[in-house]
């Protein structure tokens, strides 16, 4: 099976990200803010990916990488997760994956926030068996997935998963422990900021939860985003992720694992302005915003806001300021620590770059491959 | 050109205005390269340093025909219709491409008329790219002579143009679209135009052929072209999205994606904050280009036509460098004669077994059937003889007897295609 007389694409991306964080004692997005400052280097990665044309036209690739978790959240003494680390097959109208991605729940929208994870128990699917100590395992997980599409626009994405299981709440140790299917619409990726609704999607995920920890938890998410404003220079656009969970029993908040299984409905909205002068963008200032109930658990409601600003300092690297605020009612402080609010400030530097070496292998869903529907060299 | 004819009374040695123009010929080629220069002066060196002077003609290069004027009444005019629309191409067998077409074909469709003759030509744009027609070699009316923004306004996406000239002087010339030149001739907007001189043709008198051929020769970076046409093609969608939203014009105006309408708006933008693109990466592949594929006529070996001939055949080649690198062109086992070189005769024809084609010139050359087997004809600077880096391929094709079994040539013994 080995040939190594083609040298494959290879091609190397990543991110920096460094915070001065300024908190108030509380939580926020997952991670501890404590009473103390903070210089936060979390959410900076850094991956790299082989790619080579396989028989018929089809492509198979492998990606390798890690992701700089929270050190003040570093529970299991690490400092690196890895939040990639899966091989893909895909031909024209079919792909497969399989291995450590970002979980098919968390690619329907993304939100302007600094970083991933903020706000997270807002605006993304939870892993409903994490213990907490890493957001990073609400965004990726151990998957095996396939993907058909129709001509590149519309993808139905069928998969079973293993969402790490740090809080042991799952059914088994090992094995599958998420099934879930989720179709998402993806627009001419050169008429992003200007067709109405450029991108959108929705699913359900069934998760198997030990009965004694309230059994099942489903979940259904939806949502998409919608140009208010459409253009290339002043661009006005709306997020939007809404979720409902049903099944699981749990009827009180101990933990943080609680607050992730336990029946909940949730929001998450965000309005952000962007500003690309010479189709650069320039600036962007977003607010973004999320409220969710617990439907079984008596006074269990919170909300969570940020505002968030970057400014571009040349190719790739920008400056990125935010205020953030959660606010929790009584039925969940004790899972927060007995934090029932968190305050945070932050200002930093990011520097986002990719580079492709021994080209050979376009981008499927650039605007002309979507003319004509066909693997690109 | 039209005017050219040999001598009454000998043909082969040709006249004497054919001998004046080869000393034009050489010192222009003494710009182009030693090799080429000297070929030409090993020929007619005599007569060169003799004749030329005294017989130099300062209006030898003035059009046949007042390239302003318009067709009259009765006139004949040659209607071409021209659309231009992004394809796939396959340049050998599993490499594909997205191109700019001519009609659905790289090269484009030749067009081949006589000298004198009017040309309207209907161009149609259905790509969301801007495009023009540049006729080069052709003594065209400024307004015709398709450069963008210089010339004439660039025809945008579903837009038509029509071009009208008198096809002037005689000889091979091509076209081209001159919109952003470097990617768009690069990713196929190219084509053979071949204008027959009105007055019996010098070449055929003095070598008469019945079978001619046209090898345009042309290199592609896939990756230049594919990250390139992308990203023109990404603002050609947008640009006609905003067509239809007065407010996102005006939201634009003097703020587009890098093009500005004069050169002091660009220098107002980069104090502004704006970064040139060659600031921050060469171009949006960030890196130069290196071209990794090297047709003719759209083609690398394996999959280029090969040239056919017979024994005593005399066949002509019309060669056009119809892209940015020079050849060197090379024929195994024969010399052959370079007869035309950007159109115009020789004043005499030159012996020669390699030809250096240089961007943007065309070269005519005849080749004899005096050597019964199967050459390879191909490109002898080596990198051209490659696909992506593997040889052979490329610019390559061969020159093969069709009756070279009666010569005695065995070659199921020794022809083998690798790939």
């Amino acid at each position: 099976m080995q040939q190594i007389s083609l040298q494959p694409q290879i091609e190397i991306a990543g991110s920096g990200l460094a915070t001065l964080d300024f908190g108030r004692e509380g939580m926020f997005g997952g991670r501890g803010i404590g009473s103390r400052s903070q210089i936060n280097f979390s959410d900076s990665s850094l991956s790299f990916g082989v790619a080579q044309r396989m028989y018929r036209g089809a492509i198979g690739s492998f990606t390798l990488g890690g992701v700089a978790i929270d050190e003040a959240n570093s529970g299991h003494g690490k400092q690196v997760f890895m939040h990639q680390a899966f091989a893909d097959f895909q031909e024209l109208r079919f792909e497969g994956y399989i291995g450590r991605t970002n979980t098919p729940t968390a690619q329907i929208v993304e939100f302007p926030t600094i970083r991933e994870d903020d706000l997270v128990d807002y605006t993304s699917v939870l892993n409903p068996f994490s213990n907490g100590a890493n957001p990073e395992e609400h965004r990726y997980s151990n998957v095996a997935g396939i993907v058909f599409n129709g001509d590149l626009h519309h993808f139905l994405n069928v998969h079973a998963q293993h969402q790490i299981d740090s809080a042991g709440v799952g059914q088994s140790d090992s094995g599958l422990n998420s099934v879930g299917i989720s179709f998402q619409y993806e627009g001419n990726p050169a008429l992003s900021t200007i067709d109405r609704f450029p991108s959108y999607g929705f699913g359900l995920e069934s998760r198997a939860i030990n009965k004694s920890f309230g059994g099942t938890s489903n979940v259904f998410y939806g949502g998409g985003v919608l140009n208010l404003q459409p253009g290339l220079v002043d661009k006005l656009d709306l997020r939007l992720l809404g979720q409902v969970s049903f099944g699981n029993d749990t009827n009180t908040l101990t933990t943080l694992n609680d607050t992730y299984r336990a029946d909940q409905e949730s929001i998450a909205l965000s309005l952000r302005k962007l500003y690309s002068p010479f189709g650069k963008p320039a600036s962007q200032i977003a607010m973004t915003a999320g409220m969710k109930r617990y439907s079984k658990v008596p006074n269990a409601n919170s909300y969570g806001v940020a505002l968030s600003y970057g400014k571009n300092l040349g190719q790739g690297f920008d400056f990125v300021s935010q205020l953030g605020y959660e606010r929790r009612s009584s039925g969940m402080t004790m899972a927060f620590g007995g934090h029932s609010d968190a305050l945070v400030l932050q200002f930093g530097l990011s520097f986002n770059f990719g580079s492709t070496f021994n080209q050979s292998i376009g981008p499927r869903r650039s605007p002309t491959n979507l003319l004509h529907q066909y693997i690109p060299n | 050109m039209s005017k050219d004819k040999p001598s009454e009374n000998n043909e082969e040695t040709l006249g004497r205005r054919e001998l004046l123009k080869l000393g034009g010929i050489g010192l222009g080629t003494g710009l182009m390269g030693n090799a080429f220069g000297q070929q030409g002066h090993r020929a007619t060196a005599q007569q060169q340093v003799s004749q030329w002077p005294s017989a130099f003609d300062p209006l030898e290069t003035h059009p046949p025909y007042p390239p302003r004027d318009r067709p009259k009444p009765g006139e004949k005019i040659h209607v071409h219709d021209i659309e231009v629309t992004i394809e796939v191409h396959e340049i050998v067998p599993g490499v594909q491409t997205h191109m700019f077409m001519f009609n659905k074909s790289y090269p484009g469709p030749e067009i081949r008329v006589k000298e004198g003759d009017w040309v309207q030509i209907n161009l149609k744009n259905s790509s969301p790219e801007f495009h023009t027609i540049h006729w080069h070699g052709i003594m065209v009316p400024m307004e015709m002579d398709g450069v963008p923004l210089g010339t004439q306004w660039p025809v945008g996406p579903n837009q038509e143009f029509r071009y009208l000239w008198k096809a002037q002087p005689a000889g091979t010339h091509f076209y081209h679209c001159h919109v952003m030149t470097t990617l768009h001739q690069q990713a196929g907007l190219v084509g053979s135009l071949i204008v027959e001189p009105k007055e019996p043709d010098i070449v055929q008198k003095t070598f008469p052929y019945k079978r001619e051929y046209t090898m345009i020769l042309s290199e592609l970076d896939t990756n230049f072209v594919r990250n390139m046409m992308s990203e023109m093609v990404e603002m050609g969608v947008q640009m006609e999205r905003m067509n239809h939203s007065a407010k996102m014009m005006r939201e634009m105006n003097g703020k587009m994606m890098g093009w500005f309408k004069s050169k002091e708006e660009f220098v107002k933008a980069v104090k502004n904050g704006y970064i040139p693109p060659y600031l921050a990466a060469r171009t949006g592949t960030a890196m130069p280009i290196t071209p990794n594929y090297f047709m003719i006529n759209g083609k690398s070996y394996p999959m280029t036509d090969p040239l056919m001939i017979r024994r005593d055949e005399n066949i002509r080649v019309r060669l056009i460098a119809g892209g940015f690198m020079p050849h060197f062109i090379h024929l195994h086992g024969h010399d052959f004669w370079h007869v035309c070189q950007d159109g115009s005769p020789l004043a005499a024809p030159v012996r020669m077994n390699t030809i250096p084609i240089y961007p943007g010139t065309t070269s005519d050359i005849v080749i004899q059937g005096t050597n019964p087997g199967f050459w390879h004809f191909h490109d002898h600077s080596d990198l051209c003889t490659t696909n992506n880096g593997q040889h052979p391929g490329g610019m390559m094709t061969m020159l093969m007897y069709e009756d070279a079994r009666e010569a005695g040539i065995k070659w199921e013994e020794v022809i083998a295609i690798s790939s």
